[in-house]
């Protein structure tokens, strides 16, 4: 399985062919795109998983690595399949600057996740900030340059951040593949280990959208292009999730215990998270703006995933899976529904969409579903990993059940917000005679109703998160050993 | 037994496709309510069916699953629901022929919540159904109009905050419990007073909360005033009447037994603490929802707070902890959902023939819609408690249950809210029906036939219930009974509480007002013949205003009707105010909310507050 | 049959005694105030000419209104026991009296207000708050005796105090009876508690459109509630009577201290009524209802 290094090969080859290929690019895209999604389904029905590929044939811990294991192909089909339904909402001509930008996306986050050296994941992470600073800036107007520059300072910074801990890595432990770092972890002493884990810690909770980080999120919503934004949520984030779990779970705990007895990190993390989750939460409250409340609320729901994995509980873990597919899934359905809605009415105001429910109700009641999940009610996606969370947190310590008492009032806040959101969709109001074609309704129906489908009937998911969570918590066999089989 | 959930669920649909076709979309709602109904009561009796739904689902390290099963009392609340929702559905297909929503599909939607809610076998199934019910009934009562928006988030908001109480109270629960089964979870939950009471109290108290929120209880009785004004109304009159019982279904399933099974020391020979607590914000409720009921000017807010005291009464019932206190309020729901449903009936007939729901516009429609005023008329006099209708059986069985248990301060607050029931109950019928008919009121008509049919169901089920209070407290007490209180089996038309000689019959009430009002007939055909004369003729002695140049005027006392009354009580409501404290609550977040907001948009304080971030970040991992 | 027989006697019978009342309270406020004053057969006489005259309505609702209010009146009556019989035998509830009570004011204020005069309104507006105002003090008042005696059955209440006036319960509570008293004389509508009617403010309030038998009716209404209230007064505290005629007589020395307040005292105003009936009678008969529990 030597050929999964074309998954990065493939579209970064096709970001450099972007550049002379003008209108074929839109072509190219879609089959670089579908190359990337069917080789992962390819690589997943194989039946191989785990294995490890050595780049160049330099063995593990001294070369470059990519690990395939249950939680990279799944977050590589999750990547992939976020970018051809991207792409699908992309109607008019690109130019090739875009299409460069997406390419170097698309390879960066696959290589994301599917690399097992730290230094590699760290250039992978730089490469998606670039695209992605490049792809925001693409309208380029004064917001849209404003904000892919604020991103990319912020992405900056983290990265000297996350470039010092290498090098603190690099200088106690030698080594700088995953699975190495994971086996030799316990024997650093634990105050180095805080150390690289702040610094490391801080670049990554850019990605992952949580406060004070996350000052680059709303702006960089609200200025980029729809495709982009759901390239930021669909591809960057779940890639940043992938980072998360990785590193924190399966990396930098020692003895393959999960985080929150590592150090006491873990309390920071979930101060952080649930800050993040009233701030935003409260943010989105009164905004107008139908981009801007759904950029807020994503940085919720990323704080309720991390509050999840810090709580060092296998069933919360699984809620934080729970809540990464529902925010995946219900994103994608809203960020299109705003799109169109926001072409019919002319603005991104959501009190202007007034009516349009009722004109074209799929997508309204997509959106609704989606809301729905986020807001963790029953019968949708979300509620699962709320009550897996909530009920696991509220047996920890006391800054765990106040983090759940305030999530909670904040999915009040998300509910009255949200619903508010939906009601104006649904209410009187003279629509103009725009014509949009049904077909851009079937898309969010279908991934309302995977939501639907999830919430009622959860054993569809419940046994694929049950496996990834296995390999977290055997990460000594089911990753170290397959990438160290020596050891 | 799971298809009285599909049905439902399947008529929401099919009419969530048809939205356009009125009249298909309420025929099926009548139908499948009909349907409801028919199956329900082939449920009776059978009350070991089960079902259950194993999922893969792990929580506390368990499999879930859901399940359904026929408790009798989910039976006794479920089936009386039925038979309401029925009419309405009746009164609906007449009310709707020209409304401008369609609230059909989303309302069946609830009624599959309603049943699933009590039909729950598991706490999780239970709060599923709770949630789904609780957002429904906000696009339900929104529709699409813009003005509702307000009442209903504020009811959304309430409503979230409530679940998300429960939530916590059902993870604890199965957490220390180890079920989620909800009479197992219950006894188990009895045990775990002795070993941890912190846990106990804090689990019974989410839960109160949150039934609290969903019932009106005390401090969040404002939602039914802000959501029934704007709801579509007859909707209206289904949330009133059946919704609102949601808090108290689980109250009576599982609070009860829970808190009368405690040995807690008692106060004054009385009751104990959680007995107090649960009286005093039942005794609360009624006597702050009686008081706001009689300053009302819009009749639909004035049952709402109407509503809050009855759903005092019920908790008042509880309190007692004696069994025929439990009876008369699981009597008095049933009671309470047909009397505010025949009252909500008879106002969205007025408010579809007028449009309007302010009381002092109106007046003197009894001349034009006397069935409509009939209903009303009868729904005043049940809600009263004033025998022989239907709510007095049930308020009697409290109250004497409550002298029983010598809570003195409870029955004296009881009494204060049904006889300050009479002054408010009262004033809407003067201000409505009777007085002087206003000019643009002129060429009011009756309601239509699918509108008045179910209104004169609804005046038969309150007589019959009230003299024959026994078509429900069989069912009642023989539930009980299946559940494992030590009842006896209701008789048809008599009622007991364990006083001494306290055994009322109400047909013989009835037989002797029928006979009161026999002898007052007699009385008035014995006096000389009457004539029937406009009200000008008597004021202005036969004389025509218009020749002395004056025009004949038309008075109404019905605005700021007991006012003196009122001013009495101005200085505390200007004090005290519940709602402004909830309001402010969500008025501070939305303060705060644009501050955040220009925080992400302004760019300076962007890379002070990351680098604020990670020195607190390095800071904390090395201080902590 | 013979229940109706027996209904209708009791129904003629609180009817003439109310009336007899009626007009004897005439003759004395009279005398109190230094009038000759009507004869004590008056009041037959003014429903005898009310009924024999013609009258105008103006709409059904008065007419049903009238009716009911008498009708609910009687059949509170019936519950009442007299001198410890009663119409039909069944459990003389204390709970189900009052109750009933309210249908024959909720008839009379429906036939008020029919009749279309906003002083008719604003005089049931008034009734209505007084009775919030009387019936608070009078029921703690019931309570107490209720919890004393373990029944809420008020022949049983009237059995529990034969055999002396030591054992009336006026005498053992003395201060529950005050209570009941004070409030008996807002129950009654009397001075100073008459601002519902008040003929020097809103024309007599709910009775300004009634002619005719309309009056008549509403005069035998109000004959049977003094004969409802005495007799509940008697029962309660007075315990009951051994014979009919000793329980008119306890009944007629109710009335007499009713209408000896009534002669002499002005008029409240409607807000202040139920300060007072909330603050005096309450606290007496708090006092009362503590006495009894502790």
């Amino acid at each position: 399985m030597n050929s999964i290094v074309f998954l990065v090969v493939i579209p970064i080859i096709a970001a450099f062919l972007s550049l002379f290929l003008g209108k074929v690019n839109k072509l190219i895209a879609y089959i670089v795109t579908i190359f990337n999604l069917s080789f992962s389904i390819v690589v997943l029905v194989s039946g191989k998983i785990p294995f490890n590929v050595a780049i160049g044939g330099w063995r593990a811990p001294y070369g470059i690595n990519f690990v395939v294991s249950d939680i990279t192909i799944f977050f590589l089909l999750l990547i992939n399949v976020a970018a051809v339904l991207s792409l699908t909402t992309i109607k008019e001509h690109m130019e090739y600057q875009f299409y460069a930008f997406y390419f170097i996306l698309l390879a960066a986050t696959n290589g994301m996740v599917l690399t097992g050296d730290i230094f590699n994941f760290y250039l992978f992470t730089e490469l998606t900030t670039f695209a992605i600073g490049g792809l925001v800036a693409y309208k380029r107007d004064r917001l849209a340059t404003g904000a892919s520059l604020k991103y990319l300072i912020l992405s900056s910074t983290a990265s000297t951040f996350s470039l010092a801990a290498i090098g603190l890595i690099y200088k106690t432990l030698g080594t700088l593949n995953f699975a190495d770092i994971a086996s030799k972890i316990s024997n650093l002493n634990k105050a180095s280990l805080s150390l690289i884990l702040i610094l490391f810690i801080s670049s990554m909770l850019v990605e992952l959208k949580i406060f004070p980080f996350n000052i680059w999120v709303v702006k960089a919503y609200d200025a980029s292009i729809p495709a982009v934004n759901l390239f930021l949520h669909g591809m960057v984030s779940t890639a940043g999730v992938y980072g998360a779990i990785r590193i924190l779970l399966m990396v930098f705990s020692k003895n393959s215990i999960m985080l929150s007895q590592s150090s006491n990190i873990a309390n920071i993390l979930i101060l952080l998270a649930f800050i993040t989750v009233i701030i935003s939460e409260i943010g989105a409250l009164t905004e107008k703006n139908l981009i801007k409340v759904l950029a807020f609320s994503s940085m919720a729901q990323l704080g309720i995933f991390l509050f999840g994995i810090s709580l060092g509980n296998y069933e919360a873990l699984k809620g934080a899976f729970y809540i990464v597919i529902s925010n995946y899934f219900a994103k994608f359905v809203m960020f299109i529904v705003a799109k169109n809605y926001s072409v019919i009415a002319g603005s991104r105001n959501y009190e202007d969409m007034k009516g349009l429910g009722r004109k074209y109700p799929g997508l309204a009641i997509a959106f609704t579903i989606s809301a729905l999940s986020l807001m963790g009610m029953p019968f949708f996606a979300g509620f699962w990993g709320k009550l897996s969370i909530v009920g696991n947190a509220l047996l920890m310590d006391k800054i765990a059940i106040i983090g759940v008492i305030i999530i909670l009032i904040s999915s009040v806040i998300e509910g009255v917000y949200y619903l508010r959101i939906s009601h104006t969709f649904f209410s009187d109001g003279n629509i103009q005679d725009t014509k949009l074609s049904r077909i851009n309704c079937v898309l969010p129906i279908i991934l309302a109703a995977v939501i639907l489908i999830i919430g009622i009937y959860p054993n569809s998911i419940e046994n694929i998160i049950w496996t990834m969570i296995n390999e977290i918590q055997n990460t000594p066999e089911k990753y170290i050993q397959v990438i160290l089989p020596l050891k | 037994m799971v298809e009285i959930l599909l049905v439902p669920l399947i008529t929401a649909f099919i009419s969530d496709i048809f939205i356009k076709n009125k009249r298909l979309v309420w025929f099926l709602f009548l139908i499948s309510n009909g349907y409801i109904l028919y199956k329900l009561y082939s449920l009776y009796g059978k009350w070991d069916l089960t079902y259950i739904l194993n999922t893969d689902y792990q929580i506390f390290g368990a499999k879930l699953s859901l399940g359904l099963s026929n408790n009798p009392l989910g039976w006794y609340f479920a089936f009386f629901s039925a038979v309401v929702t029925l009419v309405i559905a009746i009164f609906s297909i007449g009310f709707n022929t020209n409304s401008k929503g369609n609230v059909a599909p989303i309302w069946m939607l609830i009624i599959f919540a309603n049943l699933g809610i009590f039909y729950a076998a598991d706490w999780i199934t239970f709060f599923m159904m709770w949630e789904l019910m609780g957002w429904t009934s906000f696009f339900a009562i929104t529709n699409g109009n813009t003005k509702a928006l307000d009442g209903a988030k504020y009811y959304l908001a309430l409503s979230l905050l409530g679940g998300s109480s429960m939530l916590i109270a059902i993870l604890l629960l199965g957490a220390y419990t180890k079920t989620f089964i909800i009479i197992t979870s219950a006894y188990r939950l009895i045990q775990l007073f002795n070993l941890a009471e912190g846990v106990f109290t804090t689990i019974l108290l989410l839960f109160i909360m949150a039934f609290f929120i969903k019932s009106a209880i005390f401090p969040f009785y404002m939602w039914p005033s802000k959501v029934y004004a704007v709801g579509p109304e007859d909707y209206i009159a289904f949330m009133s009447s059946v919704m609102i019982k949601y808090g108290i279904y689980p109250m009576a399933i599982f609070i009860v037994p829970v808190i009368g099974n405690l040995q807690l020391p008692k106060i004054f020979n009385a009751g104990n603490w959680m007995q107090y607590f649960i009286g005093y914000l039942g005794a609360l409720s009624a006597v702050v929802g009686t008081l706001l009921a009689m300053f009302q000017t819009d009749m639909k807010k004035l049952f709402a707070y109407s509503s809050v005291a009855n759903m005092g009464y019920i908790l008042l019932g509880f309190a007692s902890m004696s069994i025929v206190g439990f009876e008369g309020s699981l009597f008095h729901v049933v009671n309470h959902i047909v009397l505010k449903a025949a009252i909500f009936l008879s106002l969205a007939a007025v408010v579809y023939r007028t449009g309007e729901s302010e009381m002092h516009k109106l007046g003197g429609l009894v001349y034009k819609m006397p069935i409509t005023f009939l209903t009303f008329l009868f729904g005043i006099i049940a809600a009263a408690g004033i025998p022989p209708l239907n709510g007095f059986g049930s308020k009697w069985m409290i109250i004497q249950a409550l002298m029983e248990k010598k809570m003195v301060v409870l029955v004296i607050s009881m009494v204060f809210a049904s006889t300050g029931a009479f002054m408010y109950l009262f004033r809407a019928l003067v201000s409505i029906f009777l007085g002087q008919l206003p000019e643009r009121y002129k060429d009011v008509k009756e309601v239509p036939y699918t509108m008045s049919i179910p209104m004169i169901i609804m005046m038969g089920l309150m007589l019959l219930i009230g003299v024959v209070p026994g078509v429900v407290m069989k069912p009642l007490t023989i539930a009980l009974d299946a559940l494992g209180y030590k009842v006896d089996i209701a008789t048809w038309t008599t009622l007991s509480s364990s006083f001494k000689n306290a055994t009322i019959d109400l047909k013989i009430v009835f037989y002797m007002f029928a006979m009161g009002i026999v002898v007052a007939a007699l009385m008035y055909l014995f006096g000389n013949k009457s004539e029937t004369i406009p009200q000008h003729d008597n004021y202005t002695a036969g004389e025509n205003p218009i020749e002395w140049g004056v025009d004949a005027d038309k008075f109404n006392y019905s605005y700021s009707f007991y006012q003196p009354f009122k001013e009495m009580f101005d200085p505390l409501f200007e004090r005290i105010s519940i709602d402004r404290f909830f309001s402010s609550i969500g008025k501070n977040f939305e303060y705060i909310s644009p501050t955040i907001q220009g925080l992400y948009k302004r760019g300076e304080g962007a890379v002070l507050l990351f680098s604020i971030g990670v020195l607190l970040f390095i800071l904390g991992g090395w201080i902590l | 049959m013979i229940a109706a027989i027996r209904v209708f006697g009791y129904s003629l019978f609180a009817i003439f005694i109310g009336l007899l009342f009626m007009g004897i309270g005439r003759k004395i406020i009279a005398r109190i105030q230094l009038r000759l004053g009507p004869p004590f057969y008056q009041a037959f006489l003014d429903v005898g000419k009310l009924f024999a005259r013609k009258s105008i309505t103006h709409n059904f609702v008065m007419d049903l209104g009238m009716i009911m209010s008498l009708a609910g009146l009687l059949s509170t009556m019936l519950f009442v026991p007299v001198a410890g019989h009663m119409a039909i035998k069944t459990s003389s509830n204390l709970i189900l009296i009052i109750y009933l009570m309210a249908i024959g004011h909720l008839g009379m204020a429906m036939a008020a207000a029919a009749s279309g005069n906003p002083n008719a309104t604003i005089g049931v507006s008034r009734a209505l708050t007084m009775m919030l105002g009387y019936e608070i003090p009078f029921f703690t008042v019931m309570l107490g005796l209720i919890i004393f005696n373990g029944t809420s059955s008020l022949e049983l209440i009237a059995q529990s105090q034969a055999g002396g006036i030591l054992n009336w319960n006026m005498v053992k509570f003395p201060l529950g009876f005050l209570a009941a008293e004070i409030a008996l004389q807002a129950i009654m509508g009397e001075k100073p508690f008459d601002a519902m009617v008040a003929p020097a403010e809103i024309a007599s309030g709910p009775m300004v459109e009634l002619g005719g038998k309309y009056l008549g009716l509403a005069f035998l209404t109000h004959a049977v509630s003094i004969f409802v209230e005495t007799g509940i007064m008697v029962n309660l505290f007075m315990g009951g009577a051994s014979n009919v005629f000793t329980f008119v007589l306890k009944q007629f020395e109710i009335y007499l201290i009713t209408i000896l307040i009534e002669a002499v005292f002005p008029r409240f105003r409607i807000e202040q009524a139920v300060k007072f009936l909330w603050t005096v009678p309450m606290s007496i008969a708090v006092v009362q209802l503590a006495i009894i529990l502790l």
